[in-house]
């Protein structure tokens, strides 16, 4: 009996031990409401700004590019040299500085940059600026096969037929390069500068007469 | 049908990002009139005539898309971006001297 009360008394009791032995023990995770999403942003927030960026170099290339079409070719070619002291590698923007270069009449130095691009990397731009500094330094043959190449890949480009025309006639090829004045012709029929020179060809041919026949055709009746 | 039409009830930064994902998937025209439908609602917020500037200019619209460049560039002088498309666009518009301008106002010399 003396032990039966305790042992009763823990039982009876059992509930309120168990509850402060619980206690001693991190408590249980409390089931809870669902959270609520968060709020949207509100529509007074800003626009969130673009991303991109245009890099300095990026922006003075196109700088160089637009003073060029003005004419304005040392701005131009000054603004290439601070793009390319960046960038010295980049073939794209060498040609253009080369083309550049070319159009403001440096030719030896347009040649310089431009025969320094790897022929793969050149575009049809750069590589007929090529074959116009090997023209003018009388490097018909290597500017022939340039002329040739272009004028195989694009048949409506007649400026560079002209120019294949010309370096034929000056080889004194004249039957090819006849050849090539009438396609110019056919697509171009009313352009006089280039029957002119057409008829001049004629007469270097030794057919004076059809040269005379063309070339009353570009004069008034 | 433009099933991408933009939708009234979206906030005018919701709009924004519709336009964003509009012009990421090429959808230029939605896109525009995405941008334009904010930029109705937040007249005065420059990054929505920045957007709309730059696919305007994509979409070949450069007289509007000059307009809205030069809107950016009034309400944010600073934002280089929009100097910038300002610039290239001018270019691309054949108005070259303008164009050498905005570059020289951006470019350190």
């Amino acid at each position: 009996m003396k032990f039966i009360v305790p042992v009763l008394s823990l039982l009876l009791t059992g509930g309120a031990l168990a509850e402060e032995a619980a206690s001693l023990l991190p408590p249980l995770p409390q089931p809870t409401a669902p959270k609520a999403l968060p709020a949207p942003p509100r529509d007074t927030s800003r626009v969130v700004p673009l991303s991109e960026e245009i890099p300095d170099w990026q922006a003075r290339w196109e700088l160089a590019r637009a003073l060029s079409y003005l004419q304005r070719y040392d701005d131009s070619l000054a603004e290439y040299r601070k793009v390319l002291a960046e960038r010295p590698d980049d073939v794209a923007i060498r040609q253009d500085y080369g083309q550049v270069l070319y159009w403001s009449g440096r030719t030896a130095e347009a040649y310089a940059e431009l025969s320094g691009v790897p022929s793969q990397a050149l575009t049809r731009a750069g590589a007929l600026a090529l074959a116009d500094t090997m023209v003018a330094r009388g490097e018909f043959a290597r500017a022939e096969v340039i002329y040739r190449a272009q004028s195989a890949s694009d048949e409506t480009d007649q400026l560079t037929r002209l120019k294949l025309a010309e370096i034929l006639s000056w080889t004194k090829r004249y039957d090819e390069s006849l050849g090539l004045y009438r396609k110019i012709l056919e697509a171009r029929p009313g352009d006089g500068q280039v029957r002119r020179r057409y008829a001049l060809v004629l007469l270097w041919a030794g057919r004076p007469e059809d040269s005379a026949a063309e070339l009353r055709r570009t004069l008034p009746p | 049908m433009n099933t991408w039409a933009p939708r009234r009830g979206l906030s005018v930064r919701t709009l924004a990002r519709l336009g964003d994902l509009q012009q990421q998937a090429g959808n230029y025209a939605a896109a525009i009139a995405t941008y334009q439908l904010a930029a109705e609602r937040a007249p005065r917020e420059p990054e929505l005539q920045l957007r709309a500037g730059i696919v305007l200019a994509w979409e070949g619209r450069r007289t509007e898309s000059l307009a809205a460049l030069r809107t950016a560039v009034a309400l944010n002088p600073d934002r280089r971006l929009a100097q910038l498309y300002l610039a290239r666009v001018l270019m691309w518009d054949g108005q070259f001297a303008e164009a050498v301008n905005e570059y020289r106002r951006v470019l350190p010399p």
